[in-house]
């Protein structure tokens, strides 16, 4: 079977700073592969070209098999056929670092939004899944509350419960605990694992070397916009090569 | 007045009543209708210009862009007033032009030359009613202007991260400014916004200038000194009353506006800002 997500020599520039600089990846499906590196590494940005909130300069993704059609070149390189990037966006389930609840509709609008919505799907049949997988994150008891009633670990559940609605093909987490006080990581947390342990497709960006140990089947380090380094849990833990990564888990405490 | 009423409140206040209720009061307090249309009517033109407008100033496009800015600092910087004698008179005249272009023959603009229109199947009569539409409609031009700045200003304080969420869950960009911009815009544009309904409110008093019997002119009319053949002077100058009249049924619209959009940011800051500050 074809990876999921292929990305193909990834370029990206913001003005002159070269952020990333010729990344290559795969996934395969269940996989959970967790990015790291230290801030400014481009991690944040090479996941969010996945889904094309950055487009990058040069380079190919590819979703399931299927191209992300772009078009011009450099700086004014654009998705070409936006019908095409549409579809492939609702086949990835993003989270955010500062969760981005729609704050003016409740939790339960907000996971039957893009379901209704984008997919098209019926309203029934979305709320009764909504509210399974608010169950699941554990706020069944929030789902009429708007998301600044809630604590940021409930919001970001909220979000990540947002995101599976869409039955997502793989799920993208963008430092999804940073913005946590630690108290309320662990929350979060027990439920991104819950997910790893269903056997789901995740790409996670993370600075908590602790948790991608624990959840990631690979570990890909980013250093300054190449790939520095990557391998299992255990080649990059236990049997550091390059100087670097030696460097960056020391500073991480590892 | 009939007998048993003036039996009950007494000859001098039966007499007041007759007075404000005879038939020029009567159109007076009917003409009322003129203000409240051309406040309602041009407040929903000035909303959609101003939307329009401000999503101009939002576009990617260049040319809308220059449109949306062209607009919004053109019209602003231009008189009420003029515009308000301009533009019924342009659109009128505008007409009209056409008009002569398609019913007026060669003999008969020859004949004109100097005169407007230029034959008489040219003319656009236009009734109290068209100069009522028109004259909403230049408020909601020159009041729109003021809205898109607003509103171009409120959009660009949604949160990016909200507008980022809806495209990463593969919303369309009119889903995205329908379904998250607009609906989140409202909180930050409504002190703008009802700043401008009450100008537009007031502006609202300028519909005599079109001849629209308005309630301004009334006021007029029926303050200026009051003499019949047959009694003598009925009143002196009293429009100083008549004008108080006016003043307190702003006052009142003021009021009611205010309760209405102390309502409305309930309404739109539900879940954007904190219950305590609503």
């Amino acid at each position: 079977m074809s990876p999921i997500i292929e990305l193909d020599n990834i370029h990206k520039s913001f003005g002159s700073l070269e952020v990333l600089k010729g990344i290559s990846l795969s996934a395969n499906r269940g996989e959970v592969i967790s990015l790291i590196g230290s801030s400014g590494s481009g991690k944040s940005t090479l996941l969010r070209c996945i889904n094309m909130l950055e487009v990058p300069n040069s380079g190919t993704i590819k979703i399931d098999g299927e191209e992300i059609l772009l078009k011009g070149s450099k700086i004014k390189r654009e998705p070409a056929n936006l019908a095409q990037l549409h579809r492939l966006r609702s086949k990835l389930g993003m989270v955010f670092q500062s969760f981005n609840l729609w704050a003016h509709k409740s939790v339960l609008e907000n996971i039957m939004e893009a379901p209704i919505h984008v997919l098209k799907r019926d309203k029934d049949e979305v709320r009764e899944q909504a509210l399974d997988l608010l169950e699941k994150v554990g706020i069944s008891e929030k789902a009429n509350a708007y998301p600044n009633q809630l604590s940021g670990g409930q919001q970001q559940r909220a979000a990540i419960a947002r995101a599976l609605c869409i039955n997502p093909d793989v799920m993208l987490f963008d430092e999804p605990t940073s913005a946590l006080d630690p108290e309320l990581e662990g929350e979060v947390l027990r439920v991104i694992k819950l997910l790893a342990d269903e056997g789901r497709t995740m790409l996670l960006v993370t600075h908590d070397m602790k948790f991608a140990k624990e959840v990631s089947d690979r570990i890909i380090f980013l250093d300054e916009g190449i790939i520095g380094e990557q391998g299992s849990v255990k080649e990059i833990f236990g049997n550091t090569k390059s100087e670097r990564l030696k460097q960056f888990l020391g500073a991480a405490g590892h | 007045m009939p007998d048993w009423l003036t039996n009950i409140i007494g000859q001098d206040l039966s007499d007041g009543l007759a007075y404000i209720t005879n038939g020029k009061h009567m159109m007076w307090y009917a003409s009322f209708r003129f203000t409240i249309f051309a406040g309602i009517f041009g407040a929903l033109c000035a909303l959609t210009f101003g939307l329009l407008g401000a999503i101009m100033l939002n576009s990617n496009f260049f040319l809308f862009r220059l449109i949306g800015a062209a607009y919004a600092n053109v019209v602003r910087g231009v008189p009420d007033v003029l515009f308000f004698l301009f533009f019924p008179l342009a659109f009128e005249q505008g007409v009209e032009y056409f008009l002569a272009k398609s019913n007026c023959t060669a003999d008969e603009l020859a004949a004109n030359i100097g005169n407007w229109p230029p034959c008489p199947d040219a003319q656009w009569f236009l009734g109290t009613n068209e100069y009522l539409i028109l004259a909403s409609v230049s408020l909601g031009i020159v009041y729109g202007a003021f809205c898109a700045n607003v509103i171009h200003g409120a959009m660009k304080s949604v949160n990016k991260g909200q507008l980022e969420a809806a495209k990463a869950y593969g919303m369309k960009p009119m889903q995205v400014m329908l379904r998250v911009h607009i609906p989140q815009m409202w909180i930050y544009a409504l002190p703008g916004l009802s700043n401008i309904w009450m100008l537009l409110v007031k502006a609202t008093s300028l519909l005599s200038l079109l001849q629209i019997a308005d309630i301004v002119l009334w006021a007029d009319r029926l303050g200026a000194p009051n003499y019949l053949k047959q009694v003598g002077l009925v009143h002196p100058d009293w429009r100083w009353k008549y004008y108080l009249v006016l003043f307190l049924f702003y006052i009142l619209v003021t009021f009611l506006s205010e309760r209405a959009f102390a309502y409305l940011r309930k309404k739109t800051g539900k879940g954007m800002v904190d219950e305590a500050v609503l």
